[in-house]
């Protein structure tokens, strides 16, 4: 014989519209995130299905003062990178390790000195974009992400700060590292000469 | 004035470098054959990286996206088990021997909620239900994060059936 109970549910309907407007609003700029980041389109298309697949099981804990987009780039970037860094983990010498000792400041003087007319030359002149590639993909995924975040993307300090959950002034001073880290990947690939 | 840093100078060309800075290096950078290279520099290299080719999107890969709303989170999950339940015959004895609610409370923000049902349900399938809750949580809640939501038993009696 079975007991019978009375249960009053509460609850809040749950915005499956809001989530799919989404997927179509940002899954366009999250596949493009993940792929300057991972270089490659099946790899990309992983990502996005593993962040979007976070996105959905958090939903319910999504606090709706806060922006969703921010959230959303901070779960992708963070699936992102985490990936590509187990894969990449190996590479023992990156070029940009020589760069990620020095912190703050740089003078630029001392690094690639004299290079800049000939890297401005290489980067103007046509077909250079596969220098520029590998030069991206040369350098850590974490330089890769925020390059991608505020050179490709255009975002400001205080959005790439909020996609890191990291103090302004570190994202400023990872911006700087990470370009430096893409101009010695660059000077190495395009072979120019002092 | 003598030539800023490399992040004063890679500040200043996504312009965000303070108000400070920024006046200093408009004043100095034209006037100064090597910031000016750099700032060039900086500006070539961003028009290299923006220049790179990404494929779009596959449209599958927005349809499996789109499928993930079809795996249901928990609470909406447990509210089908209750109705389930409810929807069961349940004969004569529904003479209302338990009464529970349930709230499900969202983090921190409680707002009114959207809906509420009430619903004659088998224990069973309430304990059922409560325990698959249980094990969904997890054993430490995330440090910026309350736990997602809290399951309230908020009054409880039972009776056992006589027949
Ligand atoms: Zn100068």
């Amino acid at each position: 014989m079975s007991q019978i109970g009375r249960a009053t549910v509460a609850f809040e309907a749950v915005p499956t519209s809001l989530f799919e407007e989404f997927v179509r609003g940002y899954g366009e700029r999250a596949f493009q995130f993940a792929y300057r980041i991972c270089g490659s389109a099946d790899e990309a298309r992983e990502l996005v299905q593993a962040a979007f697949t976070r996105l959905w099981e958090r939903w319910g804990e999504h606090d709706p003062a806060r922006s969703l987009e921010a959230w959303f780039f901070r779960i992708l970037r963070s699936v992102a990178v985490d990936a590509v860094r187990r894969r990449e983990r190996r590479r023992s010498v990156s070029l940009d390790a020589l760069v990620e000792g020095g912190d703050g400041e740089d003078t630029y003087a001392d690094l690639v000195p004299g290079r800049e007319d000939a890297l401005l030359e290489a980067l103007e002149r046509r077909g250079r974009q596969e220098a520029v590639r590998r030069a991206l993909a040369a350098v850590s995924v974490e330089h890769r992400a925020i390059l991608v975040l505020c050179d490709v993307e255009g975002r400001t300090y205080e959005d790439i700060a909020r996609a890191l959950t990291v103090p302004l002034g570190t994202v400023r001073s990872r911006v700087s590292r990470a370009r430096l880290a893409f101009r010695r990947a660059l000077s190495g690939e395009t072979e120019v000469t002092p | 004035m003598s030539c800023p840093s490399f992040e004063t100078l890679s500040a200043y060309a996504d312009r965000e470098a303070s108000p400070a800075e920024t006046a200093l290096l408009a004043a100095h950078a034209p006037a100064c054959p090597a910031c000016s290279r750099m700032l060039a520099l900086i500006a070539a290299e961003r028009r290299s990286l923006s220049a790179l080719p990404v494929p779009s999107m596959p449209p599958d890969l927005t349809a499996s996206l789109l499928a993930l709303t079809a795996r249901r989170p928990w609470w909406e999950t447990l509210l089908s088990e209750l109705r389930a339940g409810f929807a069961q015959p349940t004969g004569a004895v529904a003479a209302a021997a338990l009464a529970v609610v349930a709230v499900l409370v969202w983090g921190r923000r409680e707002p009114p909620p959207a809906a509420v049902a009430e619903l004659e349900v088998p224990v069973e399938v309430l304990m059922a239900a409560h325990r698959r809750y249980a094990l969904s949580m997890p054993l430490t809640p995330p440090e910026s994060a309350p736990p997602p939501a809290q399951l309230q038993v908020a009054g409880l009696a039972a009776e056992r059936d006589v027949y």
